[in-house]
This record gives structure tokens, C-alpha cells and sequence, in this order.
């Protein structure tokens, strides 16, 4: 179809162009209607694996996000429990460590408050001496 | 035909053109959720870095009692968990409404284990929790949070807007069920968790101060006692207190007397403390050296107000030293009268006294001090001796730890420092001193006030074996609020000082506040500043007391 239009319009030029002399014009035939590609199957073949490589990546790519979705949900989950275990074992040592908490272990382990100390003083000659009188724990 | 054409064109115009963004921004409105992200408040600590106050995240339990089944089996099964009595549960999951709360303050990990029994119409909630590690230590100083976690008093109070940050908020496109809409826009605005107060207060002296003064008042007959101890070169304060504090960790149910801060809110009568200003004024003036000899008899009547010493005595030739050292009210007042009012209204000033100090803590009474032109006859006698004028505790150790740093009063401070949520610390500036009086009548003044204690002054009780120590004792009669008269208002006993004597490192004000003046606060003084001492590693000066001439 395509083909025979091309023809006619070819064909029709020369009636047009009335200073073009009719001798000068080439023969004109019909050319062969182009015959279809016997090469396809390499091109579907092509195609094919594309969809598939696709298809496939795709699958992969869900699962792995997926897989790693669940892996920081987890993560996520994990991180929380061990900052309220953090706070749990912070809050134990900040109460232990109360002036009032270490004062009642003290005494449950049988200490008394110390004496007063006596202070050596080393002099630059590195003489040595002894300041204050030291008194011993319990006698006040 | 064109008419329709026209009124739709207008429309078209009207919705798209001129109303257009209202409409857009009512339907994205319409769509867009916030949710307020809450800061966590920040960190009180004491001057070694202990934590004072926190905040972590506690659980409530809360229970829908439309939704429960079994009433009765539920409380059974959670009564051993949140350790409240079965009938009590049993009520509140049969209330009449949609909200019971069945237990707060919850560790996270209990509440999970409720939350896991998997009980219909049982939640769980996030709830912030203050926690204050140390309990009754130090909570007049640090204060307390109420229920909707803002600071009441104390620390938590004058810096709550630091300690509470600035809540975020969380914007995101909700469909019409509320679903989130993932690829709809999202704003985070986060919250900024609040900054932190490093206090200059020592936990374990604060608990040592506390313990000791408890002990006072735990004889039945001691009303209020109160302790404040600063550090003699940069006026920071040590430890602060007053006698039955209170756990801030559950503040709603503590006696309302005991929340406040009585060392800087509450007055009291100095008594005879107060006479290191009178001499102070003397000596700074020229009136007296200490080895000047006064005849003094143990009563001196002006217009028709007496005052008496503690003890009758005939007249006695005693040095300006030995009147401190032996408390002579008398003489203080014979020197005073020397000085004027005038000039002593200047000294009691300059010391402190009439002012807040300015401490970063709320609720700062400035004491009481009218001016001297009003003074009646009475008061201008009493003044001398520490009579009718009033200050707080912490005045009465802000005025000795002006004779320890060589006369120059720095006002004290308690915060040392604050720390911004970005970590951005700032440091507290010393605030500049008030030169009071000279650097060589401090020094005498700390000779002086060291007569006092030990052998021949009145504060024998207060010595510390091995180590210098300068002071003064006071008892001072308390106005009886009923009669708006001294009669049955019972009396304070004082006492102010500071060790070692001849290189001073901390300053020491004990009040207390009893029916009868029997119990001296020198032993408090004694006890606390002997703990210190050894605490802060201060060796003894090594050179012994010198010999002080009272009596000629």
C-alpha cells in the first residue's frame, strides 16, 4: 500500500513540473515489497530474559527489603529494650551510690565513720612531718 | 448560553484564583496530623557529678472496665504484679467510666510483663518520671516537680525553663481512617531535651549536715534547725539544710512544712553571732585595738532598757578580745555606742545583712533591717548584740565567711554550673566581692573569733581536736508570733565559724530553734566541720593556737 502511494505520487510529479524536460526522466518500476525479518528470534529472546532478569530482580529486591525491614524492626525493638535495661541498671547504681544507701550498706557491713586523720607532710628536703592526731574509727 | 458560560468562568475563577489557597490549605489541614514529641528534662547533679534529679521513662497501667470480662479473675491476676489489694482492683475495674488508672510509676519491664498476661481492656502508657537518687538529701536545695512535671521548688523551680527543653513535634498526612499516608509529607520537628544544673553542693557533706541536724531535732524539744556551709574564698555553699527534709520522690504526700527551704526563706535572731560585726565596725574604724582594756559591769541600763551578760559578774577589766571571748554584752554595746548607729547600720549592710544574697534558689527572704533613724532606744542596744534585726541562716555564714577571705564578702552561690541540651557548658561567674572591711582587721577579727573557741571563750564545745578554729556563739530570744513579744517564743542558739582558723577553707552557720536556750549549736558546728575537714583532705595548719590575754 505503502508502496504503490509512493508510486503514484512519484508519478504524479512530473505533470506538475512543467519545466522539466520529459526526456530526462529515469524509468520508473515497481520495487518488491521489503520481506519481513527472518532474524526475530534472538530479539524475543532478548526480550524474554529481560523480563525475567526483571521479574526476578524485583522478587529478590522485595525480599531483601523485606528481610531487611523485619532485621531493623528487630534492631529497633532490641535497641529499645536494652535503653530501658540501661535505665533499669542506671537507676540501681544512682541509688546505690545515695550518700544515704552507701551509708546503710556501710553499717550493714559493720563500718563505723573514721577517725580523724593525721596528715604527713613531705617537705621539699623530703623531711616528714606529721600533722594532726589521728583517731581511731568509732572513738569520737 | 453565554450567560452559564460566564457564571461557570466566574466560579472557576473565584475557587482556583481567589480562594484557591485557603481551600488548600484547609484540605491539607484537614489531612495533616501533629503529634507533640515530649524533651525530656534534664539533669540535677551535685558538685562530683552524682545525680540529684533525673528523668527516665516510667509505665502506667491504665484499664478500660467496659472492656474487662472478668473482673474479679483480672484484679486476682494483677493485684501480686502491681502489689495493690484485690478489692481495691476489683472497684476500679468495675467503675462506671472508660479510664482507671491501676498503677503508675511502673518499672518498664513490670509493665511489659502486664502488658504480656494479653488481658482485654488492660494498656500501658509512657509516663515520665522524676527521679531524685538521693531522696530526703539535699531536696530543699533541689526541689521537686509537680504532676504535670514542672519544677516547684527549689532548683527545679528557678531553672525550670532550662530543665525543660523545648518539646518537638511530629507532622505527618493522615488518610480519612487515619491511616499515614507513606508517601504524603512529613514534618520532624524533634524536641530538644533540657539542659542540665551542676549544683556546688556535696552530696556527702549534705547528707552528713542533714543527719546531723535531724538528730537535733529529734530530741523532742528542738523545733527547726538549720545548717549552711560555704567554701571561705569563693562563697559557694557546701551543703545547705534544714532539719526534717522530705523525699521529693513521692513530694505530694510529704508534711507541706518541710518542703521549704528554711536556711534562706526562714529569719532568725543571730544573737551574740552578730557582735563580730559591732567589733568588725570598731576595728575597721579605729575605736578599738584587740588588747584594749574595758571596765565592764554585767549590766548596762540606757533610757529605761537593761541588758545584762549571761552570767552577774563584778566589774571586770576585760580586753576587747576577751569581750568577744566572753561574750560580754555589755561591753559590745559600750563599744557600739562609741561607733553610733549610724555607722553600725553601715557595717550590718555591708555585710549582708537587710539584702537578699541573690543565690539562685526561689523563695529568698533578705531578713530584716529597718533603718537606724527608726531605731528606738531598745533597738539601738540590741542591735550591738544581734537583737532586733533579723537574717537568714545563710547571711549568718555569708557575714563569717567575709572575716575568713580577708574582708572581702563574696555572695554566695549555689549552682556551678549549667549545660545546654547541645552540650554547651556555662560556668557560673563568681559574683565580684564586696570589700567589707580591710584585709588586716579580717585578720584580727579571725584572731579574735578565735579566742572564742576553746579554752576561756564560750565555744569550748565547738573545738576540733588538731585544728584551729574561729567562731562565735549566739542565743537570742524568738518573738512569739502570738504576742508579738519575746515572752514564750522560745529562743535561738547559734552558732557561726570557720576552720582552719589562720588559713580558712570552709565557713559553717548552725541554727537552732528550741523552747529554752540549753542546747548550744556549737557541738553541730564541731561535728560537721570536723567531716568536712577530713572529707576536703585539709591538713592542719601545724602552728598551735596562740595564747589570748581576756581578762587584765
Amino acid at each position: 500500500m505503502a508502496a504503490s502511494v509512493s508510486v503514484e505520487t512519484i508519478r504524479a510529479e512530473p505533470s506538475r513540473s512543467r519545466a522539466t524536460p520529459r526526456t530526462h526522466r529515469p524509468a520508473l518500476r515497481l520495487l518488491p515489497a521489503p520481506t519481513p525479518s527472518l532474524r526475530r528470534g534472538p530479539f524475543i529472546a532478548l526480550v524474554l530474559t529481560l523480563v525475567i532478569i526483571g521479574t526476578v530482580g524485583l522478587l529478590v529486591l522485595n525480599t531483601v527489603i523485606a528481610a531487611d525491614s523485619f532485621r531493623v524492626e528487630q534492631l529497633v525493638q532490641r535497641n529499645a529494650e536494652l535503653a530501658l535495661a540501661e535505665q533499669e541498671l542506671q537507676r540501681q547504681v544512682a541509688e546505690g551510690l545515695s550518700p544515704e544507701a552507701l551509708a546503710e550498706a556501710a553499717r550493714e557491713l559493720g563500718m563505723v565513720p573514721a577517725g580523724q586523720p593525721a596528715f604527713v607532710i613531705v617537705g621539699p628536703d623530703g623531711a616528714i612531718v606529721i600533722q594532726g592526731t589521728p583517731v581511731p574509727a568509732g572513738v569520737r | 448560553m453565554a450567560v452559564l458560560t460566564a457564571v461557570i468562568l466566574g466560579r472557576l475563577v473565584l475557587l482556583q484564583g481567589l480562594d484557591g489557597t485557603a481551600y488548600a490549605a484547609a484540605a491539607s489541614a484537614d489531612r495533616l496530623r501533629e503529634d507533640v514529641l515530649a524533651a525530656t528534662r534534664g539533669q540535677i547533679l551535685d558538685a562530683n557529678g552524682n545525680p540529684m534529679a533525673y528523668t527516665l521513662s516510667a509505665r502506667k497501667i491504665y484499664a478500660d472496665p467496659s472492656l474487662i470480662g472478668d473482673p474479679v479473675a483480672a484484679a486476682t491476676i494483677l493485684s501480686g504484679m502491681l502489689g495493690a489489694p484485690v478489692n481495691q482492683l476489683v472497684d476500679k475495674l468495675q467503675a462506671d467510666n472508660r479510664y482507671q488508672v491501676l498503677a503508675e510509676r511502673l518499672e518498664p519491664s513490670l509493665a511489659a510483663q502486664v502488658m504480656n498476661l494479653g488481658i482485654a481492656g488492660i494498656g500501658v502508657e509512657v509516663q515520665p518520671l522524676r527521679i531524685y537518687p538521693a531522696g530526703s538529701v539535699g531536696a530543699q536545695v533541689v526541689g521537686f516537680t509537680g504532676a504535670d512535671g514542672s519544677g516547684l521548688a527549689g532548683i527545679e523551680q528557678a531553672y525550670d525553663e532550662l530543665l525543660t527543653g523545648t518539646p518537638g513535634t511530629t507532622s505527618y498526612e493522615v488518610g480519612r481512617s487515619g491511616a499515614v499516608i507513606p508517601a504524603g509529607g512529613r514534618t520532624d520537628r524533634p524536641a530538644v531535651p533540657g539542659g542540665s544544673v551542676q549544683l556546688t553542693i556535696d552530696q556527702d557533706v549534705q547528707f552528713h549536715l542533714q543527719q546531723q541536724l535531724d538528730a537535733q531535732c529529734a530530741d523532742g524539744s528542738t523545733e527547726n534547725a538549720q545548717g549552711v556551709i560555704l567554701d571561705a574564698h569563693s562563697g559557694r555553699v557546701l551543703a545547705m539544710a534544714t532539719c526534717r527534709s522530705f523525699d521529693p520522690n513521692t513530694a505530694s504526700e510529704a508534711d507541706p512544712d518541710t518542703l521549704g527551704n528554711g536556711a534562706i526563706s526562714g529569719i532568725l535572731e543571730s544573737g551574740s553571732v552578730a557582735k563580730a560585726i559591732t567589733l568588725s565596725a570598731a576595728i575597721e574604724e579605729g575605736i578599738v585595738t584587740p588588747d584594749d582594756v574595758r571596765l565592764t559591769p554585767d549590766s548596762i541600763t540606757v533610757g529605761n532598757t537593761t541588758v545584762r551578760d549571761a552570767h552577774p559578774h563584778n566589774p571586770i577589766n576585760y580586753t576587747v578580745t576577751g569581750i568577744l571571748a566572753k561574750s560580754s554584752n555589755v561591753g559590745t554595746i559600750g563599744i557600739a555606742r562609741e561607733l553610733g548607729n549610724e555607722r553600725l547600720e553601715q557595717y550590718l549592710r555591708a555585710f549582708g545583712v537587710g539584702e537578699p544574697t541573690g543565690i539562685e534558689l526561689p523563695g529568698e527572704s533578705p531578713g530584716i533591717l529597718v533603718p537606724n533613724q527608726e531605731w528606738s532606744i531598745a533597738q539601738s542596744i540590741n542591735v550591738p548584740i544581734g537583737q532586733g534585726f533579723a537574717l537568714t541562716t545563710l547571711q549568718m555564714a555569708s557575714i563569717y565567711q567575709t572575716i575568713a577571705n580577708g574582708g572581702v564578702r563574696i555572695p554566695p552561690r549555689i549552682v556551678a554550673s549549667t549545660t545546654a541540651a547541645d552540650g554547651t557548658v556555662t560556668e557560673s561567674a563568681q559574683p565580684e566581692g564586696v570589700r567589707v572591711i580591710s584585709e588586716q582587721t579580717a585578720a584580727t577579727m579571725a584572731y579574735m573569733l578565735e579566742a572564742v573557741v576553746g579554752e576561756g571563750g564560750t565555744a569550748l564545745n565547738a573545738s576540733i581536736a588538731g585544728y584551729r578554729v574561729a567562731g562565735k556563739t549566739g542565743t537570742a530570744q524568738r518573738p512569739n508570733p502570738a504576742c508579738s513579744c519575746y515572752a514564750g517564743g522560745g529562743f535561738w542558739t547559734t552558732f557561726a565559724g570557720f576552720a582552719p582558723a589562720d588559713a580558712p577553707r570552709y565557713v559553717m552557720s548552725v541554727m537552732l530553734q528550741r523552747p529554752d536556750s540549753g542546747v548550744p549549736a556549737g557541738p553541730v558546728f564541731k561535728n560537721v566541720m570536723t567531716f568536712v575537714l577530713a572529707h576536703e583532705a585539709v591538713p592542719p595548719t601545724g602552728v598551735g593556737r596562740p595564747e589570748f590575754i581576756l581578762i587584765v
